[in-house]
């Protein structure tokens, strides 16, 4: 099921994107960003569910109902949780409405990097198992193998460059950066201190970063290519939608904004 | 938010530990193993050992090398030189290719001693090397043939040459005395001089990836297949190719001869003959599965494996002689001796298994751990 819906449909998409292309330097790689482009217009609806419904927990931090309930249940977890959900339903606001676009991602990237690897093929089980992952109407035949060469990358491999005799991860350390804009550029404002989704918000800002840079630092540097391309349209996206907080990216910015939000 | 945070996590480490199944060195090279024999002992090329069977009784001898290393991963085929060295190279993180002294071993760990180990190749080894003159002439992943001296003595070999070929190099070379043919993934099939490496003529352009042995057939002409779903006749002195036949699927194993057809399968699940005299097709079978490997010639019959875990064994008519199901799945090209066909499955209840002449099972083996 997960190869014939998820790892199959991905590995030909790649495949029919790369023989579009097949005679530009570094195929593979504007692959894979066009890949990603056409996997972010996909779900283009769900990130911005996905936005609206952090901003809706947002705003609900400082509704004075809610900050209400919290103080008069906070000794009765059983109790604030009814309450939560009964104001969730008169707001129409889904608890799980910023969390699940989020998990989404994660059988995305997994199968993008399935399909990476199948599409490489390094050892002579996985051709064998690219030959049959291709669909009849798909000629690869003379693709085969794909030039897995972008740029100063080998997308099959992880990535670094040797500086002074010192291997520096340079795909990492932008998708450590560009994941970490990203995720800045979405914390909303907040003025109450004891705002549990900004706290999360915040945690989540520095844990991102690291996981996606730990994944860039460990795995193939075409997975790294997908993080980038990604964080780059989500920061896009973020900015055309006007819903960038581009002063949490300023030193002391999410002070200033929780000013201006008192 | 609490268990927001728990459902993170879970699927934070979840993904991780998907990506890391799929990522792994040896992941990344797990493919059927290598297999090679002398008539005395089978090697088998598998995991993270080499090992050496008596071909009489299944018992392992020695296994190369005493203590598995997550770096070092065999697949690719052994190659027995006319003096006893075993040389093999690993597909691991380590693309190291040994040479191991069979007639030498350590008695503390059981394990052969490393005669030499060349480690300048950037790449996996998938194919085995091709021993002629003294030379070893190694095709790595890296689109470089390593030539190296066989016979100097040094325990750390550098390449006499390194004759770069662009794409990868996933076929054993073949050779007719005078040339060495290598082919590559990138489509080419190259004629090199074993003496100033010089090429002979200009690549030819297969049009598919071919990652199977050129076979020098009994007209002197280089027979080949590739992805194209063709098997092509190049003329060695001139460097002209003919197309000899269309088959259903690809083909990836090099074609054999018995000096009078050309034997090759498909990954459609065909077996062809083609008479090397006239290039007619002479006949072809269809088995139970998709044929990976390069069949076998064993005196007057042809032996080959399916993918779908059968041994077969035909007459040069095409008729079936008998045909053995040993389960898993079997893409290693079988090797035949005198009165053996020994056979490496993947995904079977064993590593190896030799049958006799009439397709009954000799003896298995396993490794142990």
């Amino acid at each position: 099921m997960w190869q014939t819906f998820i790892i199959q449909p991905f590995t030909n998409l790649l495949l029919w994107i790369y023989s579009l292309m097949a005679n530009i330097p570094g195929a593979f790689g504007w692959a894979i960003i066009l890949f990603t482009i056409v996997i972010r217009a996909i779900t283009w609806p769900l990130n911005a569910q996905q936005l609206k419904g952090a901003q809706a927990m947002q705003e609900l931090q400082n509704d004075k109902d809610w900050q209400a309930i919290q103080k008069k249940y906070a000794k009765d977890k059983e109790k604030l949780a009814q309450e939560q959900m009964r104001v969730y339903k008169e707001k129409g606001i889904n608890p799980f409405g910023s969390c699940l676009p989020t998990l989404i991602q994660f059988p995305i990237i997994i199968g993008l990097y399935q399909a990476i690897i199948r599409a490489l093929a390094s050892a002579p089980l996985g051709l064998l198992q690219l030959a049959r992952s291709v669909y009849p109407s798909l000629s690869v035949a003379a693709l085969i193998p794909l030039n897995s060469h972008f740029l100063w990358m080998d997308l099959g491999q992880p990535e670094s460059i040797s500086i002074f005799g010192f291997n520096l991860p340079t795909l990492a350390i932008i998708v450590a950066i560009t994941t970490y804009i990203q995720s800045k550029l979405t914390m909303p404002a907040t003025a109450n201190p004891g705002d549990q989704s900004a706290a999360m918000g915040k945690t989540m800002s520095i844990y991102m970063p690291l996981l996606l840079g730990y994944f860039a630092l460990t795995f193939a540097s075409g997975l790294s290519v997908y993080f980038i391309t990604s964080n780059l349209l989500g920061i896009f996206q973020y900015a055309v939608t006007g819903r960038a907080n581009w002063r949490n990216l300023l030193p002391g910015g999410d002070q200033q904004a929780k000013a201006k939000a008192k | 938010m609490k268990p927001k945070f728990v459902l993170f996590a879970l699927v934070s480490a979840l993904a991780a530990l998907v990506l890391s199944g799929c990522t792994g060195r040896a992941a990344l090279t797990n493919s059927w193993p290598g297999l090679a024999s002398d008539g005395e002992i089978a090697y088998l090329a598998s995991g993270q050992f080499v090992y050496a069977i008596d071909l009489e009784n299944g018992r392992e001898i020695w296994r190369y090398p005493s203590k598995g290393s997550n770096s070092i991963h065999f697949i690719a085929q052994p190659v027995v030189a006319p003096d006893g060295t075993i040389v093999v190279g690993s597909s691991g993180s380590d693309h190291r290719l040994v040479a191991i002294d069979p007639s030498n071993i350590d008695a503390s760990t059981n394990s052969p001693v490393e005669k030499w180990i060349f480690t300048e190749a950037r790449s996996s080894w998938v194919a085995g090397a091709l021993i002629l003159n003294n030379k070893v002439f190694a095709p790595n992943s890296d689109g470089n043939l390593y030539v190296i001296d066989l016979q100097d003595g040094s325990s750390s070999k550098s390449a006499l040459q390194k004759i770069s070929l662009g794409g990868a190099l996933w076929a054993q070379p073949s050779t007719d005395g005078s040339l060495v043919y290598v082919a590559s993934l990138d489509h080419q099939l190259h004629a090199i001089n074993p003496e100033n490496y010089q090429f002979a003529w200009p690549p030819i352009d297969l049009g598919g990836a071919a990652p199977g042995t050129p076979l020098v057939g009994p007209d002197g002409n280089v027979y080949i297949g590739s992805f194209t779903s063709e098997v092509v006749k190049v003329d060695p002195s001139s460097g002209t190719d003919t197309l000899v036949t269309s088959t259903q699927g690809w083909v990836w194993g090099g074609p054999v001869t018995d000096g009078q057809n050309i034997y090759f399968g498909d990954l459609e699940g065909n077996l062809f003959a083609v008479d090397a005299a006239s290039g007619n097709q002479s006949w072809s079978i269809q088995p139970d599965g998709p044929v990976v490997g390069s069949p076998a010639v064993m005196g007057e019959n042809i032996v080959f494996a399916t993918e779908s875990g059968s041994i077969y064994s035909v007459d040069s008519e095409g008729k079936i002689i008998w045909q053995k199901d040993l389960g898993g799945q079997i893409y290693t090209s079988p090797v035949v001796t005198t009165d053996k066909i020994i056979v490496a499955p993947m995904q079977a209840e064993f590593a190896l298994a030799v049958l006799d002449t009439d397709g009954n099972q000799v003896w298995t083996y396993t490794p142990e751990n």
